[in-house]
């Protein structure tokens, strides 16, 4: 997990992968679910040939059409002709919209395929982007983490304390965990996940995974979410209080992949009515002394830490030059990190994993 | 034979006249992922050097945190190192050069984010045309949405429809060998046409085209006023010839064009250098080649650079060049990969030299993707980076011999390296640490070289650099490559054959400038080096035994060498060919304790 933020407001942006329809303006309130756009997922068209109907060479046919790009065509109305003695006509089979009129061809727009598009996150349309896509400002407490398979999904927030599989043997399938997403503080195995997953569970939340689980964990029709990484990581006590104040709370798990350029992470969010006390901050802190970080490789990954002194070029144990940092890791040890794997916290971060 | 050094001396001494007549200061910007590196270089005493370089990274394309605010921060940087001033009170750069010393006299950019341009194939036959243009494809940062060959093409509306789903950024046409098939071409365009026309004017693709020659007329009157559109060589001339390196230029002119209309940071940049921005592999690739045309020896030149968002490689003899970029290769992108492929976990750790539990080696590459600029903070780290480092070179030689041009080299071995001299070899889980005896045994078990070669590391980055200013200075690019910004590892003699364990498989004689004469005997198995220092030569005497092939005529084939010195100096690999370590973790660990040794590490 990289931060969490308690009480803040996001601006996330929803875009159209194509053309399609903005149902919603800016200004407008949307709940999590509403339809906010009509995607268009594909368009069907008809390629009539005109010259083959009419038996002229495409370069005579200009003079018998009576359609041309755009013009909207009913069922039975004439595209072409009428020529010779036979008075040969060529008829639209179907209503529709020339698209393109080419080499005695003509091709017909007969319908788009659409698909509604829900807003993720519930709050205000901040702005509209070119009728590609709107941007929502929500309020909320929002935890950031590392790596995430599947699709969005919403939810009550469900914090499991215990990893005993005959634990999820007591509870009744189809009652309480279902629908829910559960966060599970223990690192279980994938007989664990899949009996969450009999459960039907909507979203799995855990600290991190045995890495020959991972080809399982995206196989799985949840979406699943790693608050710290792969391995042996645990979630400290801070952060474990931390989730069990939101227990119960209505949550929705984005897993989307994570592309540090754009600010995309996979995340989970607590929406809430009030506004949230700061927009949340781009990942552009910079590395100084007293600043809270977390480890992004090595022995530490995944822990925090204060700097305490910008060490300067030093040379690693395995030989490598790189600029380092004395850094009080939240266990209490002192240790000198490559600058290159720090990443600085924001100031309301808390502390989390480690 | 000989090993010779990696500038053609003549050329240089005409060069060189050349830029003592005017020596011209360079800058080179060059924009990664999530950096921007900025590279000095300018004549210190009659001579083109790395002057300064600089890297700063951004958070975003646009901004306080974007590219352009980087690039200015870089070159910030080079000011204070140097002492000289870049950048004017506005902030852009000062060119040319001013009479006080401030300011620069060329700017060139190159683009290194692997953000994948999205492509379309357009070609007649799967195995010939349609696999040229995914060769070609794959010498740009690509992402190939769907393939049209002849059957799709005879669905006039199924082609359509392709182009206007998948949106291409670029659709690559490629088919008809010279004076060969043209009505299926004509279809294929026909459908381009009518697919380009579906979509709003700034949204149409831009358009490859790459086939047969004698249909450029039509191309050019079927897309004109639809769509950009760019002619280039046909990359299958004839049935047996496949030939990208006419049309690798045009699509990474194609690619910078796409980066810069969709960022405004980079066309901005772009202006400031006068429109010199180069593509980084089609760069790297170009000095390759150059080097290549320059040797006497036969051999081809060949390079490969791994960094966390791609591996690229280019190989080039005479005229011919193959080249291939790959982000699904890049070390931070490997662990992708990893997922889909069982088994590649295992082969990641049969290269393993130290022992490290799999489950770990696992979590680490995993992690590894979450941060792929994070450097490896421990030694059992480095080695894990190492090890898949050796199968990602591993990876590129597959992709190498599935070129024409791999094919051409008659080899009996897939992933055998055709007879090359030097490697240039790039990317810091290579380079770094400086640590030559690893840095050799990365390379040496990735590509598994056979007969002679030399080998060249590229510590900052710049080869690619230089390839791009070559056009604009050649003397710069050519003075720099023969300067201490490189490292040359040495010469590197790799018997091919089978033996007994620690037989003897080859007797040498090394004759040093000073006539001191080394004899060596190199036991199967066995790896050796004798220390020759860089800028020195000596002369060889091979004499391979049991049949062994050390790449002068055939098995058995001995003779002499002029061979130049290096950091390790010569080296001896006495594994045979093709090699594999130990399976048992401890053996293997011990037997590259015995070859560090060997190799004075």
């Amino acid at each position: 997990m990289l931060r969490i933020s308690p009480h803040i407001r996001i601006l996330r942006a929803q875009r159209l992968h194509g053309e399609g329809k903005l149902l919603v303006h800016a200004g407008q309130h949307v709940d999590q679910g509403d339809i906010i756009a009509e995607e268009i997922t594909g368009t069907d068209y008809l390629l009539l040939d005109i010259s083959r109907g009419l038996g002229i060479p495409e370069g005579k046919i200009s003079q018998y059409l009576h359609c041309q790009s755009g013009s909207i065509i009913e069922n039975g109305d004439i595209l072409a002709g009428p020529l010779g003695i036979s008075r040969r006509v060529v008829r639209s089979p179907i209503d529709g919209q020339v698209a393109l009129i080419h080499e005695g061809k003509v091709l017909l727009k007969t319908g788009n395929q659409y698909r509604s598009v829900h807003a993720v996150y519930p709050g205000k349309i901040l702005n509209v982007i070119d009728q590609h896509g709107v941007v929502i400002e929500s309020s909320g407490t929002l935890i950031e983490g590392e790596w995430g398979s599947g699709d969005t999904a919403t939810g009550k927030f469900h914090l499991l304390e215990e990893n005993s599989i005959n634990h999820l043997d007591d509870i009744p399938q189809d009652q309480f965990l279902a629908g829910r997403i559960v966060c599970v503080v223990n690192r279980i195995d994938s007989r664990f996940i899949q009996k969450l997953y009999d459960h039907g569970i909507s979203g799995l939340v855990l600290p991190s995974i045995d890495p020959a689980l991972v080809a399982f964990v995206s196989s799985i029709e949840i979406p699943v979410l790693l608050l710290i990484g792969f391995g042996e990581l645990n979630l400290n006590a801070n952060l474990i209080d931390l989730l069990r104040d939101l227990d119960g709370k209505e949550t929705i798990i984005n897993p989307a992949e994570k592309r540090v350029p754009d600010g995309i992470r996979p995340e989970l969010f607590f929406p809430r009515l009030d506004n949230g006390q700061s927009v949340e901050t781009p990942d552009s802190i910079p590395l100084e002394e007293g600043c809270s970080v977390r480890v992004t490789n090595g022995a530490f990954f995944g822990s925090q830490g204060i700097i305490l002194r910008l060490e300067g070029l030093n040379r690693l144990p395995n030989g490598i030059f790189v600029d380092t940092a004395e850094v009080l890791l939240e266990s209490g040890r002192t240790r000198s990190i490559p600058v290159p794997n720090l990443i600085a916290l924001s100031g309301k971060t808390l502390t989390g994993g480690g | 034979m000989s090993a010779e050094q990696i500038q053609p001396s003549v050329l240089e001494a005409e060069l060189y006249r050349e830029s003592l007549i005017r020596a011209r200061s360079l800058l080179v910007i060059d924009i990664c992922d999530q950096n921007t590196r900025a590279v000095l270089f300018d004549a210190v005493d009659n001579h083109y050097r790395l002057i300064a370089a600089s890297s700063k990274m951004f958070k975003s394309t646009t901004g306080d945190q974007g590219i352009i605010h980087s690039v200015q921060a870089a070159i910030n940087e080079i000011e204070l190192i140097t002492n000289r001033e870049l950048l004017s009170a506005d902030r852009l750069p000062i060119l040319p050069t001013r009479m006080n010393g401030s300011g620069l006299d060329d700017l060139i950019v190159t683009l290194s984010m692997s953000n994948q341009i999205r492509i379309l194939l357009g070609g007649l036959v799967d195995e010939l045309s349609v696999s040229s243009a995914e060769i070609l494809a794959h010498t740009t940062y690509s992402k190939i949405l769907a393939k049209l060959n002849l059957q799709s093409i005879e669905d006039l509306l199924s082609s359509i429809e392709s182009i206007v789903i998948t949106r291409p950024d670029l659709i690559i046409i490629t088919g008809g060998t010279e004076g060969g098939a043209e009505e299926p071409l004509l279809k294929l365009l026909e459908s381009i046409r009518m697919g380009c026309e579906l979509e709003s004017e700034p949204d149409r693709p831009v358009v490859l085209f790459a086939g047969n020659q004698m249909l450029h007329d039509r191309v050019i009157q079927r897309l004109e006023g639809i769509t950009d559109y760019h002619l280039a060589a046909n990359v299958q001339p004839s049935i047996n010839r496949q030939d990208i390196a006419g049309a690798h230029i045009a699509i990474a002119e194609t690619t910078v064009n796409i980066r810069c209309q969709q960022d405004t940071e980079l066309s901005e940049l772009s202006r400031w250098a006068g429109e010199h921005v180069y593509h980084t592999p089609a760069a790297f690739s170009r000095l390759i080649r150059f080097l290549a045309e320059a040797r006497s020896s036969g051999k081809g030149v060949f390079g490969v650079n791994i960094d966390p968002h791609s591996a690229s490689y280019a190989a080039s003899f005479g005229g011919d060049l193959s080249m291939g970029v790959h982000p699904e290769l890049g070390l931070g992108n490997l662990p992708r990969v990893l997922i889909g492929t069982p088994g590649l976990l295992d082969e990641i750790i049969r290269w393993l030299p130290v022992e490290i539990p799999s489950d770990t080696v696992h979590a680490y590459l995993l992690n590894k993707h979450l941060y792929p600029d994070s450097i490896p903070a421990t030694e059992d780290d480095l080695q894990i980076e190492r090890a898949a480092a050796r199968i990602i070179l591993m990876k590129l030689l597959d992709q190498y011999s599935r070129t024409e041009s791999w094919s051409r080299s008659n080899l009996k071995d897939q992933r055998e390296l055709p007879p090359v001299e030097p490697i240039i070899a790039g990317g810091r889980v290579i380079t770094e640490p400086d640590d030559p005896v690893s840095s050799i045994l990365v390379l040496l078990d990735g590509l598994q070289p056979r007969g002679a070669t030399t080998l060249v590391l590229d510590p900052h980055q710049i080869f690619a650099m230089l390839g791009a200013a070559a056009g604009l200075n050649p003397a710069l690019s050519i003075q720099v490559l023969n300067s201490k910004a490189f490292i040359h590892l040495g010469t590197v003699i790799s018997p091919t054959g089978r033996a007994k364990s620690g037989s003897p498989i080859l007797r040498a004689k090394i004759e040093h400038e000073n006539g001191g004469k080394i004899p060596v005997e190199l036991l199967y198995g066995d790896m050796l080096s004798i220390p020759l220092s860089s800028g020195r030569s000596a002369r060889m005497e091979l004499h391979p035994l049991q049949n062994f092939d050390i790449g002068m005529g055939g098995a058995g084939v001995g003779g002499s060498l002029l061979v130049k010195g290096g950091s390790v100096g010569i080296v001896f690999d006495g594994r045979g060919r093709p090699f594999l370590p130990p399976d048992d973790p401890e053996q293997r660990s011990e037997r590259y304790r015995k070859w560090e040794q060997g190799l004075g590490g």
